[in-house]
């Protein structure tokens, strides 16, 4: 059985705060932010101006909300193409930041650089480090971190809290997965750093191995970022398993370079908003307008410092749902994301008429335990959209079971989405495997415009 | 006296004063102090920001 995680507050002052104080010292630091970015950040500057707004016109939240205009991820590309290398939002010499850092294109897009200054780095290592102590990391945990350090942000923030907090840190760049798995097991690791993509990895590679992490590791606690599989239930189970440890879900962009929302370790029903860092809204896609508590919408977000780059209403096309903090038994005012990200507007695709997201597909096929991996396609045939969806079996599954599962995955989508999918057997260990922001999604229809 | 969720205000002026003087130190010609104090300012400088305490600057 699993030991309860330690609870405990970085910052009792803040996150115990009644709900309206913590709203007045979120609009203080906007008002700072806003005179900071009128006054050092050529973009904001010229955007203000040609929207006639000054720093005096934002005297309430409700004021920033309505009046000040979004920033689009089109707006950065556009910015850093008309004005190279950096674009206009540098607010002083890229040779007095600190820290350079770059989306990890896999939208397709050009990367978008991103500078901090010591300042803003400290500022997101310290929204990781209180992130991690909230879910349950202590001095005595030793870490080991599974990602590239390359100059995509991933897990650097997470590096530098971890040493913060005082855990051994272990940084794995360039090893492959069965070296990784080698040293889970020697050295003693008790938190294991890296995307859910890499976790199921690690997990189909110790199989192969005849490792069973869950009885011979000591991993306790697995710490996730990068990719919504973590709010996947199905994904979650299957980590959480095979492991036998607490997974907690962590949020964050390269754009805000902090950490933005966390699991807590009462394991509450969705991510804490760090809300004294950041200023986060939930609105329609389309409209743009406002949508409430338990509402589905596109997350914005305004980090409540940035002293390179400044940011003002992101919208980052994340597809949210708000709930007041009080849902978690934790105690923080901090209000929180139900189940995490659910996936992403820009990666929602129309098939015969349904919208439908990576995550649904996820949801579905995860939710059978004899699956060891998916990829899924749409494709055109005959004029018509076609989806299909091709899977690999665990290699302890019985393989004539493979035709029995294609009918039950089928069913799945018929009563819960509305749409059969073509679905096929793939010899094992065919399909792709990830160890950062995995594409199990393809759309291979011509593109009309 | 230590307060349950925070600090007293004694503790909050003994912290304003290290940062003054790490501040100091940070413009100081000897590198290993310089480096070491500039350092450790910006991290207590993060530690007063979250605490609502930057106003005193």
């Amino acid at each position: 059985m699993k030991a309860d995680l330690p609870h405990g507050y970085w910052n009792p002052k803040i996150e115990l705060m009644p709900r309206d104080e913590l709203r007045q010292l979120q609009l203080k630091r906007l008002n700072e932010v806003i005179q900071y970015a009128w006054r050092h950040c050529r973009f904001y500057h010229d955007l203000m101006r040609k929207h006639g707004i000054t720093p005096d016109a934002i005297a309430t939240l409700k004021d920033f909300f309505k009046k000040f205009p979004m920033t689009r991820r089109e707006d950065l590309d556009k910015d850093q193409s008309e004005n190279p290398p950096y674009g206009t939002r540098l607010t002083l010499p890229a040779e007095n930041t600190l820290r350079y850092h770059a989306t990890s294109g896999t939208t397709g897009k050009p990367p978008v650089k991103a500078f901090d200054t010591e300042r803003d780095w400290i500022w997101g290592a310290d929204a990781w480090a209180s992130s991690l102590y909230n879910f349950g990391l202590r001095p005595e945990d030793v870490v080991m971190v599974a990602f590239g350090y390359g100059s995509f942000i991933g897990f650097w923030g997470a590096h530098y809290a971890f040493e913060k907090i005082g855990c051994r840190v272990h940084a794995t760049g360039g090893m492959d997965t069965k070296t990784r798995i080698r040293m889970i097991l020697e050295m003693g690791i008790t938190v294991l750093c890296c995307t859910p993509s890499y976790a199921l990895r690690i997990l189909h590679v110790a199989k192969q191995e005849g490792v069973d992490l869950a009885r011979e590791s000591r991993i306790n606690k697995i710490v996730v970022a990068g990719e919504p599989g973590a709010s996947i239930p199905a994904t979650r189970a299957l980590i959480e398993n095979g492991l036998n440890a607490y997974l907690g879900d962590f949020m964050g962009t390269t754009e805000t370079a902090g950490l933005m929302a966390f699991t807590c370790s009462r394991l509450g029903p969705g991510l804490h908003i760090n809300e004294d860092r950041f200023l986060a809204e939930v609105v329609d896609p389309q409209t743009l307008r406002p949508v409430g508590y338990s509402e589905q919408g596109m997350m914005v977000v305004t980090p409540l410092i940035k002293e390179a780059m400044p940011l003002l209403r992101y919208a980052t096309n994340d597809i949210v749902i708000l709930d007041p903090g009080n849902t978690c038994p934790c105690g923080r005012v901090f209000d929180l994301f139900r189940g995490g990200i659910l996936g992403r507007y820009d990666d929602m695709v129309k098939v015969r008429g349904v919208q439908l997201t990576p995550q649904m597909v996820e949801e579905i096929v995860r939710s059978f335990p004899e699956v060891e991996e998916f990829f899924t396609t749409v494709e055109e045939k005959d004029g018509l959209d076609s989806l299909r969806i091709k899977f690999e079996l665990r290699k302890d599954s019985i393989s004539q079971f493979g035709q029995e599962l294609s009918r039950k995955i089928k069913e799945q989508f018929k009563s819960k989405i509305g749409l059969t999918p073509e679905v096929e057997v793939a010899e094992w260990n065919s399909l792709p495997r990830f160890e950062l922001k995995a594409k199990r999604f393809k759309d291979q229809r011509p593109k009309r415009h | 006296m230590r307060k349950k969720n925070g600090l007293s205000k004694q503790d909050e002026k003994r912290l304003l004063s290290a940062y003054k003087i790490l501040e100091e130190f940070s413009e100081h010609d000897l590198p290993v102090v310089r480096f070491n104090c500039r350092k450790a300012k910006t991290e207590l400088w993060q530690a007063l920001f979250e605490l609502d305490l930057t106003d005193a600057f």
